[in-house]
């Protein structure tokens, strides 16, 4: 294994590909900072020019861009609360409540850090445990899946901050939003009222981009007439990194982000979104601090970060072992590899290994050249912060709008946007929380499919899912987690302690 | 007399060219992809487009227009003008498939036709330690009880509910999102074998967690040249799909004949063979006339078994 | 604060009302293969409807986010509402490049009252450099409008 890695190196330390993960890890920032714009329309509009290079060097390239982007995606969350990336949505939470306390740096800081770890575990986990995390991803069934979305959307009861009814009927609104579209199983067109651009469902990034960045443009129109800075900019040199507080208490939730999000990132359907909604709910639960989450808590921001960059990583594995893809990005870069004539799957490692360990090899540059990149760079990025209004107001609304426009050349995609960013500014005015909305609205259609498909399955027995361990397993933390959820709003306020 | 013959000759020089037919076509060609970049479509478009452009002399540019399963990119193609400077990629789920399952802006008749110029190849696989050694006895047992197939949709599965209707045999659909998916549930042992498209199939064929019993195409696959086809183990079935270009309807006779020869052509080079192998699919220069036969009667049979199988608009 | 609440519950309760009228005409059970297309849809109307009446039971105090100020009274906000809408629908009509020069003209005119002059001039820089990284160095195609249709044959920018 260390003559493969040795063996990656070499092919990665030529000068052509050194400068693709270069060129990758900041196209790949850029597109994350760009709200709308995603991994796959970029990936999508490099395959092209992806296609004259040879295969490795052509797969460093996007591979670049994809964790790229998980980087670039918190820069956005954390200055202006406008997610980059569906899997950022979270960070909008405290990163921004973080950057209103005048922690913008910190937040950015401890993000780049924590990505940097993850995605380094991440690696290591892709070289050391592919085959064994590969028998995974075979073991999941309808029935697993149905009962991890299950999971997933208890974790929601941990957003209830604001109450149990407000969260469920975000979270149902979202389950709703989920299913419109063809149906899973019968192709019925279910609400779509004709509108061509509502066969394939909503889209995520007008939901996303609406909701959070939009409505925030809204609440940022409202907030005092005329006055220049829309922050807190932080105040001297230390206000851009991490205090030792933040650094202690980051440290378990990026260990705890990095293990999980690689271990959901690695199932296909799983990925970021539900990684770094999961790693939220979980250091809610588990941080000394409750009352600080959603008003500035920095395990809010470490765990998410990890766990979507660690995520990019595990989504590597089903595509280099199995040669299936975890989602649009990887379905992407398996289409590029096909086109070179590399086949993923089982015999990479004997038919290509120089390319397989160049990637490995790449991933493990390109998490080092994104630290490097970003960390220096919190600085600047924060100066962002200190901006007038009107021009930083003004280019969130342009830059949304073509963001949107990018990822369907859908009229309707930014129509939707723009009535989304209404809905959520209303939703948002009267106390509600997006989280669960989103939440849901990703992790529903899967669930309803994966249930159906048991059905199908068992002929209609919905007892045969105690022939799945592991599906039960996942139901049983459902159950805990809604139990613990409950017990959690009955324990007596912790006593603040220094800090914030 | 001179002067006025000079000045009519020069004239006639003048008005000739326009009088000889300019050439067309005189700026770059674009092509809608209705799924996206980097998928098997796409690419295989692309091969065929960058091989048309050097016979036509323009550039002929590609535009991803993804979504609704395949239908709006021939969608959009019908709201343009027809002057041949706007195509679309249609294949069976455009044309055969969709129309029956949901109301869409087109029919088949809004179209002028192209040729085809890729075919899609298909597999029956099962897991390695599955009983079933061939084909017959996969439908021998479909016949006492239910087997379950895992698939991305059509027109796999109307080609099982074929057999279904048939053989009376008991094969239940269960849908998957994707091809990956669908081969996945299979190494799983959720599902007792899946239809699917080689490169989706291969990586677990190779490995030897599935293994193919059968090419589900006409023809044999290039990689399991030993493993017959359905028909050639006595089933009657063939799941075919054909990806092929249109355009609006109206697009001029010359103009059509023009771009019906170039693709041809283009999907007749060896690169574009290449490049479709490596998505596991062949080659299929079919000419406009029969490509439109092809897909209005795929359209014709469908019909019923989506209707049966309760999967067609209401 | 419960003023909102309530209308957010009664929205909700009218929205879950249209989505249930609207997924009844979906089959809720099918022949085939158990649950339709129509069941999810039909019970999580129901469910929409009893969390509205759950929320509208207990709509808590406190401040309204974003100031208890109407947002209706403020200039500010009104220029940024109108522009984002209006971006949306005139989009299919005007493009892009237009549509946000008039978006942030507006905004920072009636918005921000800055001057004719200095609105205009952000507007065009703005415009102009959202053109050029998204269409000309990332090679997003733009929507169908007159200003795309000027520099499309200058190759700057593709139309999608």
């Amino acid at each position: 294994m260390i003559d493969g890695l040795m063996q990656g190196f070499a092919v990665l330390l030529t000068f052509q590909n050194l400068s693709l993960c270069l060129l990758g890890a900041v196209l790949g920032t850029l597109v994350g900072v760009l709200p709308g714009l995603g991994p796959a329309t970029t990936i999508a509009l490099l395959l092209p020019i992806s296609l004259k290079l040879d295969p490795t060097g052509a797969i460093i390239l996007l591979a670049g861009i994809y964790y790229g982007v998980a980087y670039g995606g918190t820069i956005t969350s954390v200055l202006m609360r406008i997610p980059g990336e569906a899997s950022s949505v979270v960070t909008c939470i405290d990163g921004y409540a973080m950057a209103k306390n005048g922690r913008a740096g910190a937040a950015l800081g401890i993000a780049a850090i924590g990505s940097f770890i993850a995605g380094t575990v991440g690696v290591l986990g892709v070289m050391l445990l592919s085959p064994p995390l590969a028998e995974i991803v075979i073991a999941f069934g309808p029935w697993e899946y149905a009962a991890l979305m299950l999971a997933g959307l208890s974790m929601i009861a941990f957003f209830a901050a604001s109450g149990v009814a407000r969260a469920a009927l975000m979270a149902l609104i979202g389950l709703f939003l989920g299913s419109v579209g063809l149906d899973p199983m019968a192709g019925t067109p279910r609400f779509t009222f004709g509108v061509p651009a509502l066969v394939d469902g909503i889209n995520i990034a007008p939901l996303a981009l609406g909701l959070f960045g939009l409505s925030e443009l809204l609440f940022l129109a409202l907030s005092g007439d005329g006055k220049p800075e829309i922050l807190r900019a932080p105040s001297g040199m230390l206000g851009f990194m991490p205090n030792r507080q933040e650094w202690k208490r980051s440290a378990g939730p990026i260990a705890r982000g990095s293990v999980l999000g690689f271990l959901v990132g690695l199932l296909p359907g799983g990925g970021a979104v539900l990684a770094s909604f999961l790693s939220y709910a979980v250091e809610k639960r588990l941080t000394k601090y409750p009352h600080e989450f959603g008003k500035g808590a920095i395990e809010g921001v470490a765990g998410p970060e990890s766990a979507n960059n660690s995520g990019t990583a595990g989504a590597f594995i089903p595509l280099l072992t199995l040669g299936i893809p975890s989602n649009a990005v990887t379905a992407l870069l398996l289409g590029a590899l096909l086109v070179h004539g590399v086949q993923p799957g089982p015999m990479i490692l004997e038919r290509q290994p120089e390319l397989y360990w160049g990637v490995i090899a790449s991933m493990y540059l390109g998490n080092f050249i994104l630290v490097v990149l970003n960390l220096p760079f919190v600085g600047l990025f924060v100066r962002a912060l200190e901006v007038p209004r009107r021009f930083m107001a003004t280019s969130i609304l342009l830059i949304c709008v073509i963001g949107t426009w990018s990822t369907g050349l859908n009229h309707f995609d930014v129509l939707l946007a723009a009535i989304f960013g209404i809905v959520g500014f209303l939703l948002r005015r009267a106390g509600f929380d997006l989280g669960p909305l989103i939440l849901a609205y990703v992790l529903g259609p899967t669930l309803e499919r994966s249930l159906r498909q048991a059905l199908l399955i068992s002929d209609g027995d919905l007892m045969d899912v105690v022939n799945h361990p592991i599906a039960l397993g996942f139901l049983i933390v459902a159950a805990l987690v809604l139990l613990s959820a409950v017990t959690m709003r009955k324990r007596p306020a912790v006593v603040q302690d220094g800090g914030s | 007399m001179r002067r006025r013959q000079a000045i009519l000759a020069a004239g006639s020089a003048l008005l000739a060219p326009s009088l000889a037919h300019a050439a067309w076509p005189e700026r770059e060609v674009t092509i809608l992809v209705a799924y996206g970049a980097g998928g098997s479509t796409d690419v295989c478009t692309r091969a065929v487009a960058s091989e048309a452009e050097k016979i036509l002399g323009v550039p002929v540019q590609i535009v991803n227009r993804t979504g609704g399963q395949g239908t709006s990119a021939p969608a959009q193609v019908t709201t343009g003008r027809p002057d041949g400077y706007t195509l679309a990629t249609a294949g069976m789920a455009a044309l055969a498939i969709m129309p029956h399952v949901m109301d869409l802006s087109y029919t088949l008749d809004d179209f002028t036709y192209l040729p085809g110029y890729a075919r899609y190849l298909y597999g029956i696989a099962v897991p390695a330690d599955s009983p079933f050694q061939n084909v017959r006895q996969l439908i021998d047992a479909a016949k006492a009880r239910r087997i379950t197939f895992a698939a991305a949709g059509a027109p796999q599965n109307i080609g099982m509910f074929e057999l279904n209707a048939k053989l009376g045999t008991r094969f239940g659909f269960v849908p998957f999102p994707g091809g990956a998916e669908a081969v996945t549930a299979a190494i799983g042992k959720h599902v007792d074998f899946v239809v699917q498209n080689p490169p989706e199939m291969l990586p677990a064929l190779q490995s030897g967690r599935l293994r193919l019993l059968a090419s589900a195409s006409d023809v044999r696959w290039k990689e399991y040249p030993d493993t017959p086809t359905l028909r050639e183990e006595g089933v009657d079935l063939a799941v075919d799909s054909v990806l092929g270009l249109v355009g609006p309807k109206g697009i001029p006779a010359e103009r059509a004949e023009l771009l019906s020869r170039v693709f041809l052509e283009a999907a007749r080079k060896p690169i574009v063979a290449e490049t479709l192998n490596r998505f596991g699919m062949i080659p299929a220069p079919v000419p406009a006339p029969d490509f439109e036969r092809m897909q209005r009667t795929a359209f014709a049979e469908f019909g019923p078994h989506l209707r049966a199988a309760g999967l067609a608009k209401r | 604060m419960r003023g909102h609440v309530r209308a957010v519950g009664i929205a909700a309760l009218v929205f879950a009302a249209l989505a249930g009228w609207e997924a009844s005409r979906l089959q809720a059970w099918s022949p085939f293969d158990g649950p339709g297309p129509g069941l999810v849809p039909q019970v999580l109307a129901v469910l929409i409807a009893v969390a509205a009446l759950g929320v509208m039971a207990a709509p808590g105090d406190g401040a309204l986010e974003g100031g208890d100020a109407s947002p209706l009274r403020s200039r500010c906000f009104l220029a940024y509402g109108a522009a984002m809408l209006g971006v949306a629908l005139a989009l299919p009509y005007a493009g892009f490049i237009v549509t946000g020069f008039a978006a942030t003209l507006l905004v920072l005119r009636v918005g921000e009252g800055r001057s004719w002059a200095r609105s205009a001039g952000w507007a065009v820089i703005l415009v102009v450099a959202v053109t050029l990284l998204f269409g000309t160095a990332l090679g997003v195609p733009f929507p169908d409008g007159p200003a795309e249709r000027m520099l499309a044959p200058l190759r700057l920018i593709r139309i999608g």
